[in-house]
């Protein structure tokens, strides 16, 4: 079966109803069917039954109308992101020439997932399958829903990643038709390919976190990781593919066309054009939407659990809603995002702007609205759930000081409070990324004028502004994790952190806005090459004069805002890791203190404590497991970075190879743009395993190796040079990029001077850092953590310092040799040399 | 086939009959065949029933005959030095410019544009004979008479060269998008020959290499001597993109 075959099943509208059908079917059945299932044994351990929550007592009516409500809501912003994707589709697609090129474009694109979809698929079944077997606790159901749930998470995120990439494939020929009649019509085009992704990633998060609420209710925490880690994994294979991918084609194109043959970008005789129009969406789209999209996943689990073991329902049910908010601000504020015919890109880059505020109103208003409607803690609730108690002073909700409750009783408005500081938080990380990236301010200018004094004063200074960076955006994360422990101040470390989890979800309230801002980037990008390769100005010009530079330009600033909107989000990205790796970080010290994920509802607070206490660095396991830790974004880094330089090569030599026929040199004939596809397309899947297998069995190696804290301690390191390693190397990666294209715009003597020629050396330099590497930390950094803690009931049995099951120190021994075999050969195989290599 | 007189003028000098229309001679030139060599090439088309008494042309149809298998001759190098010289001037026709990877824009002659204020200090890239960048106080015309002039000590038979823009921001300084080496040197330079103290022409660099060389071309090209002056009008930017879209996008692109 095809993936085309697929993709038309499920364009069906018969299997659209039939899903919608089956849905209500089940809820309705679901909430009438009073099951005699017994939902609590005496000795207080769960026994499982599906969708218990709708006949559960401890749950109103109101909360499960709104949970109904949110999904009504996720399925809303699908149906929205179908009804603009009709949209986009509609719209005029230019001349036969311009849809060849853009043909050209998709099918790259396609293949690349097709080929992508083939090698992981069999992986994500192998790995749905492990999960299951390797389950620690006794609930079937559960080791059911962990795997089914990994799996739907995988199915979902690969989903983003594809539908984003297809609808920008599409996209793109749109924009660069309607180009050449408006400026406004162009822009919206793009945006609004832009939202289908994005509401497509709001719709399905939303979607996979409620429905495995609503069926595993209070148990969700084993399926909710499941889901987590299987939306993590995919973002990881698609960022680390469409990373190499994407960079090896750029890298490739740009050292034989522009600097051996001196021909422009997008040139039709260089064998690579195809290959890097793909790149931008397979790495841009596809990567980046998936890479939100575990964000979105990973910061509603964290939350949920940690909810569920601090607030009890309340707390797990309230992130949902504030989701919902967030869909529904980005449903109206997307839609505003419009143009004039004949603006230009500051007013347009103004209008992404507003959407953006106009969301972040709508959704703080919204989930303070909520909060006061639903986060009363009474009598009869806390009896219920009593874990609550602990997050209020003595107990007592009306304790809580007037900025923590509004002067309300009861009344506990300190998750909106840790929302708004997320809202807050992503705003922030904007304007830090915008300010040391963008062209209009101070890093960026004093980058473009040190390429005067040379190539090397342009890398340098890159280094300093990227270092920069990297402390000022630790800071805004640093002060919005402080913000959240004042609001929590006095409360139990479970709440504070519950707390931070809550500010990653303010922070992904506007997830449909930031992805429509990022994907907003490569569709522009591609309209702007579709322009150059498939525009015809005599035919133009006879039509109305004027109108082929008119639609250039059009493109031209398109393609500026883009630019700009691309970057802006990637700070978003980096921050929601680091967010959500936090606030998992909680999850992963209580699951040791009460030995199994099953067991979470049982902690004390005094169990919480004594266990996070234990994880100093005191300890030297706990010290050697964050040295460990804090390397591996490093190796990580290294092995990307070394499998970009590999690819390129063989793009390089196919390229060589074509320009040698004096037919494409001349531009009588076309080159084969597939070759260098296929060559692009299996590189990048090829190169992409050893990073994996890296992410994959080091939290593993050390955990068995080093016992628990231990690998408490590699996820500290790990996040925290992560984070530094991420931002350093994309905004050193974008300021470069920009620095290079304030020189093309004519400052320091333009395209041909010497300083534009030190400014492509930063940017060749820059390429793989910022659209390679540190992207891909992102997920790397929620893989490590999703493993650690996936793994750690079997870790706390197995491991061989400390083992709490006796006589097994050799299942340890065995699964440290195995992790260490497989990244020994992840590490040679990042520094092969390929026998065409071995030919230089 | 028919044999077609092409004198080359930058970087070099020589007389070169070929079988090739011009088109195709300037991609020849600037990409060759199985070589790949590259850069920007200037070539005048030459009036094909050439009479010289100076260039050996009367075996011409012997050495310029097609390959054996029937191929054109591509290049047949006549003289290769002093060449601009001893052609006549009404022998030159029109303008080729073509750029690193191939792409070949013509330039017909053209009425000379009206001269600006004397005092106004001016920019040349000289391409041959010699191809130093100088900044003078004369306009177009007058730098062309002035340096062949023979009363000149310093002077050449005949000329080539560009007129080059150099427009100035509000500080005074040379235009940002201007892809000059050293700005301040050639500002420099033209303050000197706009005072105009000691001497009205100056070398800024004798042997420049020229950065977005088509990016800083002003009004055009001159081709003269003290008996004449040709002008080759180069086109205004907006025509350029769209007329020669192609061609600009690889003029103003390129990194050599």
């Amino acid at each position: 079966m095809t993936i085309s075959s697929i993709s038309q099943f499920f364009r069906r509208r018969s299997t659209k109803t039939a899903f919608l059908v089956l849905m209500a079917v089940a809820f309705a059945g679901a909430y009438f069917i009073q099951p005699s299932a017994v939902i609590q044994s005496e000795t207080g351990s769960h026994s499982f039954s599906a969708f218990s929550l709708f006949w559960n007592p401890k749950y109103t009516e109101m909360e499960v109308v709104s949970l109904l409500a949110v999904l009504g809501i996720a399925v809303g912003g699908l149906i929205y992101a179908l009804l603009l994707s009709r949209q986009v589709l509609a719209a005029d697609k230019g001349t036969q020439k311009m849809q060849d090129v853009a043909n050209a474009v998709r099918k790259g694109a396609n293949a690349y997932l097709a080929a992508q979809f083939k090698q992981i698929g069999p992986l994500i079944i192998i790995i749905s399958a492990l999960l299951y077997f390797t389950y620690s606790g006794s609930e079937e159901a559960f080791r059911w829903g962990r795997a089914m749930a990994f799996l739907v998470g995988a199915i979902f995120s690969w989903t983003v990643g594809f539908v984003g990439m297809r609808l920008a494939t599409t996209g793109n020929l749109r924009v660069a038709a309607a180009a050449t009649r408006s400026y406004g019509e162009a822009m919206q085009l793009g945006y609004r390919t832009g939202t289908v992704t994005g509401m497509l990633t709001d719709g399905l998060g939303l979607l996979g976190g409620t429905m495995i609420f609503l069926i595993f209710g209070e148990s969700a925490y084993e399926a909710l990781l499941g889901f987590g880690f299987g939306g993590t994994l995919i973002a990881l294979f698609m960022r680390v593919g469409g990373g190499i991918y994407t960079k090896a084609a750029d890298v490739g194109a740009d050292l034989v066309g522009k600097i051996e043959k001196d021909i422009p970008e997008d040139d039709p005789r260089n064998a690579a054009t195809i290959a890097d129009n793909v790149g931008d969406n397979v790495g841009d789209c596809a990567g980046m939407a998936s890479d939100i999209f575990e964000s979105y996943e990973v910061t509603i689990v964290a939350a949920m659990i940690l909810g569920m073991a601090t607030f009890g329902h309340k707390g797990v049910i309230f992130p949902l809603l504030v989701r919902g908010i967030g869909v529904l601000g980005s449903i109206i504020s997307t839609y505003t995002v419009k143009a004039g015919a004949n603006d230009s890109s500051d007013t347009a880059l103004r209008s992404v702007h507003r959407g953006f505020w106009i969301g972040s109103a709508i959704s703080v208003i919204g989930f303070f609205a909520l909060g006061f409607f639903y986060l009363n803690f009474d009598a009869t609730y806390l009896a219920t759930n009593p874990t609550a108690l602990a997050g209020f002073p003595g107990g007592d909700p009306s304790a809580l000081s007037f900025f923590q409750n509004f002067g309300f009783p009861g009344l506990d408005l300190r998750p909106a409070l840790t929302c708004l500081i997320g809202v807050f938080l992503a705003v922030a990380l904007n304007k830090v990324t915008s300010y040391y990236t963008h062209t209009g301010h101070k890093p960026v200018q004093d980058l473009a004028k040190a390429c005067q004094t040379g190539h090397a004063t342009n890398i340098i200074q890159g280094f300093a502004l990227g270092y920069e960076s990297a402390v000022a955006a630790v800071l805004v994360i640093a002060v919005s994790i402080l913000l959240s422990v004042l609001v929590y101040a006095g409360a139990p470390p479970l709440f504070v952190a519950y707390g931070v989890a809550m500010t990653g979800i303010g922070m992904l309230t506007l997830t449909g806005n930031t992805i429509s801002m990022d994907v907003f980037g490569p569709v522009a990008d591609n309209a702007n090459g579709i322009g150059e390769m498939g525009y015809d100005p005599h035919e133009m010009e006879q039509e109305k004069p004027g109108n082929y530079h008119r639609a250039r330009q059009i493109l031209a600033d398109l393609d500026a805002v883009g630019n700009t909107t691309k970057a802006e989000t990637k700070g978003i990205a980096i921050g929601s890791a680091v967010i959500a790796a936090v606030s998992l970080f909680s999850s992963f010290i209580a699951v040791i203190a009460v030995g199994s994920e099953e067991n979470i509802h049982l902690m004390t607070l005094a169990q919480y404590a004594e266990h996070a206490g234990r994880l100093t660095f005191a300890d030297p396991n706990v010290f050697i497991g964050m040295l460990i830790g804090g390397s591996v974004p490093f190796l990580f880094s290294g092995m990307l970075i070394r499998a970009v330089g590999r690819a390129a090569y063989f793009i390089v030599k196919e390229c060589r190879i074509q320009f040698r026929d004096p037919e494409i040199w001349a531009g009588t004939k076309e080159p084969d743009y597939g070759r260098v596809v296929n060559i692009c397309t299996a590189t990048a899947q090829k190169e992409l395993i050893g990073p994996a297998i890296l992410a994959i069995m080091t939290p593993l190696m050390v955990g068995f190796l080093l016992g628990p804290y231990a690998l408490g301690g590699f996820l500290a390191g790990m996040i925290l040079v992560g984070q530094l390693l991420a931002v350093f190397m994309s905004n050193a990666g974008g300021a470069w990029d920009n620095a290079k294209k304030m020189i093309e715009d004519g400052i320091y003597g333009g395209k041909g001077s010497d300083a534009h020629k030190a400014a492509i050396t930063g940017d060749t330099v820059g390429d793989p850092l910022k659209d390679t590497a540190g992207p891909a930390i992102n997920p790397l950094i929620k893989v490590m953590n999703m493993v650690s803690l996936l793994a750690l009931g079997l870790v706390l049995q197995y491991n061989v310092i400390s083992p709490s099951v006796s006589g097994v120190v050799g299942t340890g021994i065995l699964v440290v040799v195995v992790c260490i075999v497989a990244i020994a050969w992840a590490i040679w195989q990042s520094g092969r040399e390929t026998l065409s290599l071995d030919e230089l | 086939m028919n044999i077609h007189y092409y004198m080359l003028c930058y970087r070099y000098e020589a007389l070169v009959a070929s079988h090739l229309e011009p088109v195709e001679f300037g991609r020849y030139m600037a990409l060759g065949t199985q070589k790949h060599t590259r850069g920007n090439v200037l070539f005048f088309e030459v009036n094909p029933d050439l009479k010289s008494d100076y260039f050996k042309l009367s075996d011409i149809q012997k050495r310029c005959a097609p390959h054996e298998d029937g191929s054109p001759k591509r290049s047949k190098y006549i003289s290769v030095y002093r060449v601009l010289e001893h052609l006549p001037l009404s022998a030159f026709d029109k303008l080729y410019l073509v750029t690193a990877d191939g792409r070949v824009m013509y330039l017909s002659e053209s009425q000379q544009p009206e001269e600006e204020k004397q005092h106004d200090a001016h920019l040349f890239q000289e391409l041959c004979p010699l191809s130093p960048l100088v900044a003078s106080a004369h306009n177009p015309s007058n730098f062309c008479k002035f340096i062949t002039d023979p009363a000149n000590p310093i002077h050449i038979p005949r000329i080539f060269f560009a007129d080059l823009l150099v427009d100035r921001d509000d500080a005074g300084h040379l235009a940002g998008y201007l892809p000059y080496a050293d700005p301040m040197h050639i500002l420099d330079c033209l303050k000197d020959v706009e005072k105009g103290l000691t001497k009205t022409t100056k070398t800024v660099s004798r042997n420049p290499v020229l950065h977005g060389f088509f990016r800083t071309i002003n009004r055009g090209f001159y081709l003269g001597d003290r008996t004449g002056v040709k002008f080759f009008r180069f086109p205004e930017r907006r025509v350029l993109e769209v007329e020669y879209a192609k061609w600009w996008r690889s003029a103003s692109e390129s990194l050599s």
